[in-house]
């Protein structure tokens, strides 16, 4: 199922800006996906990692956020009400209702009072992407630079790296 | 709202819960960890009416537990050894359990017995020990109290049934507002599953919180200094952090402190360490922390 979805996007790379997400077989499905996508019934999965240290608030954000941004979740679509949410994957109701709350405070989701919360119609998510991800690249650079390697030995990874990266592209 | 005031309670000359005071909200899953013999079990016990008051009170929704009906019919306790009557079935207990609580429901019951798979006519000790305890699960929800007291029950449970008990657990919490007290040694599950956690050690608190103001709120970090930090500056730092453990070994030190990480990480580079990290707590590992400041440590244990 994978290696399908990898096909796929090679077909439609220009129109997409980020890998799909992969399938889990443990999660909550979001019925509608990317349009390209739609009529081969494809799911797209919000997953939670137990094993690792980050609460699963945060992890819930940037379940909702990576889907967003990746087209697994529509601008104006419907998100899974808190209860049905909390019951399917077997967490505390109140900790999706941060992650709601949280969502909705960072433009991403908006709340109408009872109908449900709805990915908002101006795509936040793109840019709470952008921030955690440059925040993540942040850590990383820290992290090497503190493992003793040189600004400069980093610059210059980073230089080779992205290189290297435009030079497949463009093939 | 369940409140306990200075509450306390003796068995002859043991007293197993001394003035302990704290409230938990409703709708809240609230974790209640401890060594063993701390008093969990007491003080569950005590919410549900079993165990009177021998100094202060519990209020639930304003009202004691103790002989009122009232109150009990909305609190549904499970003990870690179900207590079911002889030659009972499942059918029997199910009964018994809608004559007493208001809320049952016979649908609920229904669908949780076909959940579980278990059988209503078989008498429940011919049953494994685990679905006993499936079965006292089964009641205890069908009677959709407003609060559900578990006492260590997720322990006994295989990894299907727990994920079952949590996701049907998660629903009437969202649905009805239901407060649920669960007493249980697995922090790692608790971690995942309560909002707040209170640790009782010795029959007292040793604290009570919401989960992630107390996840925020404790770090340990280990740093590496040239040349090795000198007695004043670690009595400096032990100053400027609310230390809970400080261990120093040649040029590195490892430490846990009652800061945010910002702080941690702030205060040690002003000693200009060559190397520093500041992570997280586990649960469990902040219930260590905390046991071995109040002197319930390996050491202690096998010294």
């Amino acid at each position: 199922m994978l290696d399908k979805r990898r096909d796929s996007s090679k077909k439609f790379t220009k129109t997409l800006d980020y890998r799909p997400v992969p399938v889990y077989d443990k999660g909550v499905l979001f019925r509608s996906i990317h349009p390209l996508w739609r009529d081969r019934g494809d799911r797209v999965f919000l997953t939670l990692n137990y094993k690792s240290r980050k609460p699963l608030c945060d992890q819930l954000c940037d379940g909702v956020i990576r889907l967003a941004a990746c087209g697994g979740l529509e601008p104006g679509e419907q998100l899974p009400s808190v209860r049905s949410l909390a019951q399917e994957l077997g967490i505390n109701p109140n900790t999706v209702q941060k992650a709601y709350r949280i969502l909705e405070s960072q433009g991403v989701l908006e709340t109408v009072p009872g109908k449900g919360s709805f990915l908002s119609s101006e795509n936040n998510a793109q840019e709470q992407l952008r921030l955690r991800t440059k925040k993540t690249l942040g850590v990383a650079l820290q992290e090497a630079l503190d493992r003793g390697l040189t600004v400069e030995e980093v610059a210059d990874f980073c230089a080779e790296y992205l290189q290297k990266k435009k030079e497949e592209d463009a093939l | 709202m369940i409140e306990i005031l200075d509450y306390t309670k003796r068995f002859d000359n043991v007293v197993a819960l001394n003035q302990i005071s704290f409230q938990i909200q409703e709708g809240c899953i609230f974790g209640l960890v401890g060594s063993n013999g701390a008093g969990k079990s007491t003080l569950l016990r005590s919410l549900c009416g079993v165990y009177a008051a021998d100094g202060g009170e519990i209020r639930i929704d304003g009202e004691t537990p103790y002989e009122n009906p009232r109150v009990k019919d909305q609190v549904v306790f499970v003990p870690d050894f179900p207590y079911y009557l002889p030659q009972a079935s499942l059918r029997t207990m199910a009964d018994l359990y809608r004559r007493v609580y208001s809320g049952w429901s016979k649908d609920e019951f229904q669908r949780l017995c076909s959940l579980f798979g278990l059988n209503q006519k078989m008498k429940l000790h011919n049953m494994s020990k685990g679905m006993q305890r499936q079965a006292a699960l089964i009641c205890a929800l069908a009677a959709q109290p407003k609060y559900l007291l578990l006492d260590e029950v997720f322990d006994g449970l295989d990894p299907v049934m727990r994920q079952l008990l949590k996701r049907i657990v998660s629903d009437q919490v969202a649905e009805r507002n239901m407060t649920v007290v669960i007493a249980s040694h697995n922090l790692r599950e608790l971690e995942d599953f309560c909002d707040h956690v209170g640790l009782i050690h010795q029959g007292g608190v040793v604290f009570e919180q919401e989960l992630d103001t107390l996840k925020l709120g404790i770090h340990k970090a280990q740093a590496v200094f040239q040349p090795p930090l000198e007695q004043q500056q670690l009595q400096w730092l032990r100053e400027q952090l609310n230390i809970v453990k400080l261990d120093t070994s040649g040029s590195m030190i490892s430490l846990v402190a009652r800061k945010d990480e910002e702080t941690v990480e702030q205060v040690l580079s002003e000693l200009h360490p060559v190397f520093s990290e500041t992570l997280p707590l586990s649960l469990e590992e902040v219930f260590i922390s905390e046991m071995e400041a109040v002197g319930y440590d390996l050491d202690k244990i096998l010294s």
